[in-house]
């Protein structure tokens, strides 16, 4: 049975792509366009691993982030935060916000090696 | 000044006073009342006769003390204090200050009142915030590129996965997302060679309200979509003036993507609402964008001076915009001021003389 990504970006380009990849490798996707979009694709699709951008406008993806790690239902589904902002970390090192480390970080522009090696990990 | 008495450091009082009048800053004598009693020659000539007056109403235009005065903390403690003020010469321009306070004591070494000396700083703030602003336009533009990148990445992979599983549709729609992207990458360049170029405008006269009302419209609907107020409000008597209408439409909708960029991302408030207004004052026309989303950083606030610093948000524009604004501002001959507060908003103010 194939294991289910969600992706989660603002950016069409960034989605078609993504969704060409994991498709082209044996995944099953969901496209959601923002966080708010993301959240209702969650609970229909439940995926295995989630790949989040940060940067997006009804909801970033620190907002869905937080929603999903304050659920008891999904707080277990890994994320990969993949997103142009440099530093991106800083959003959840920021101790205010209390949030737990996603799982996997990666800079677009990305090599397709590298993302379907951490999916891969990230699923496991 | 007879050359015998600088060279005994002998001065007399009316040696002092020559001084003190031509020293090259700006120099004021301030009580405890913060009235003005004595200013040296370049004081007056770029502020005027302020003797007698509030220091923080006449050249500072403030109705109360300005916060973190350096006058205050000297009559305090009687140390000397420095500190960044904006001011406002009697032609109305506006000016930054490094200002040093210094107490002046009598023979019981009583503090009876505080001398101001101060420089103009304004150039070197000038290529401050420009450098700033060249700073978090890099920022904004690189996240974007990165953007572009990406979509060129996923462009070329699903063309060559296209090709090699000969299907057609996906073939083509990765041969699409190159060639948006390639677009893209075009606009980036041209709004770069837009910043670095100076250009002339062909200035009319106008109807700025009616530009307004063309911005608004076009807004209305996308803004209600992202449920966000959009509200105008025009001055009535500013019904012409002498401007670029295009380069005035530019300026506008940069700004107004901008307050509703500021808006989406503000994740504090549920209500948002942005005003556009214009006012006439005198011999200018002032327009105001006016949001209440997530403002800028604690280091952004209260800047009031003639550039203003920001950084653009999503995945609008090419992260150049507001460098853009700013060069389209300065050549039809204006100034743009902005003042933030973090988490409740900004307001943006351009100037421009009617005539």
């Amino acid at each position: 049975m194939s294991k289910k990504v969600l992706i989660v970006d603002d950016e069409e380009d960034t989605r078609s792509y993504l969704e060409a990849l994991l498709s082209d490798n044996g995944y099953e996707t969901a496209l959601a366009e923002d966080g708010e979009d993301g959240y209702k694709k969650l609970i229909d699709f439940k995926p295995d691993a989630i790949i989040l951008d940060i940067i997006m406008p009804n909801q970033t993806g620190v907002g869905f982030y937080r929603k999903l790690k304050k659920s008891e239902e999904y707080q277990h589904i890994p994320v990969m935060i993949l997103t142009g902002v440099s530093s991106y970390k800083d959003f959840f090192g920021r101790s205010h916000l209390s949030l737990p480390k996603p799982q996997q970080f990666m800079e677009k522009p990305f090599s397709t090696e590298e993302l379907l090696e951490k999916i891969k990990a990230l699923v496991m | 000044m007879s050359n015998s008495n600088i060279n005994g450091w002998e001065l007399s009082k009316p040696d002092y006073r020559q001084l003190f009048q031509n020293v090259p800053c700006y120099i004021s004598v301030i009580d405890r009342g913060f009235r003005i009693i004595q200013t040296n020659r370049l004081f007056r000539e770029d502020f005027g006769d302020c003797e007698g007056k509030l220091c923080y109403k006449s050249y500072k235009r403030r109705s109360e003390p300005c916060l973190e005065c350096p006058v205050s903390k000297t009559f305090a403690d009687g140390e000397v204090y420095t500190g960044e003020q904006h001011v406002i010469t009697r032609h109305g321009e506006e000016a930054f200050m490094l200002v040093y306070s210094s107490p002046l004591r009598n023979d019981q070494e009583d503090i009876i009142a505080v001398m101001e000396m101060s420089t103009n700083i304004t150039q070197l703030k000038q290529l401050q915030t420009g450098l700033t602003m060249m700073g978090a336009a890099v920022t904004s533009m690189a996240h974007k590129i990165k953007n572009v990148l990406t979509g060129l990445d996923g462009g070329i992979y699903l063309v060559n996965s296209g090709l090699n599983q000969e299907n057609r549709d996906k073939t083509v729609k990765g041969w699409n997302i190159v060639q948006k992207n390639v677009e893209r990458i075009e606009t980036v360049v041209k709004d770069i060679l837009y910043c670095a170029r100076d250009r002339e405008h062909d200035l009319t006269i106008i109807n700025p309200n009616d530009v307004i009302k063309e911005i608004y419209t076009l807004f209305r609907e996308t803004s209600a979509m992202k449920e966000i107020y959009l509200a105008m409000e025009l001055d009535q008597d500013l019904e012409s003036m002498k401007s670029n209408e295009e380069s005035l439409h530019t300026i506008i909708n940069n700004l107004l993507n901008n307050a509703i960029e500021a808006c989406r991302f503000d994740l504090d408030k549920q209500l948002h609402a942005v005003l556009i207004r214009t006012k006439r004052k005198g011999p200018l026309a002032i327009f105001e964008v006016i949001d209440n989303g997530h403002g800028f950083p604690e280091e952004y606030k209260d800047c009031r001076f003639n550039d203003a610093v920001f950084q653009t948000r999503g995945n609008y524009g090419t992260g150049l915009g507001l460098m853009v604004t700013r060069k389209l501002v300065h050549e039809l001959g204006g100034s743009i001021t902005f003042s933030s507060y973090p988490k409740k908003g900004s307001t943006f103010r351009v100037t421009f003389p009617i005539q």
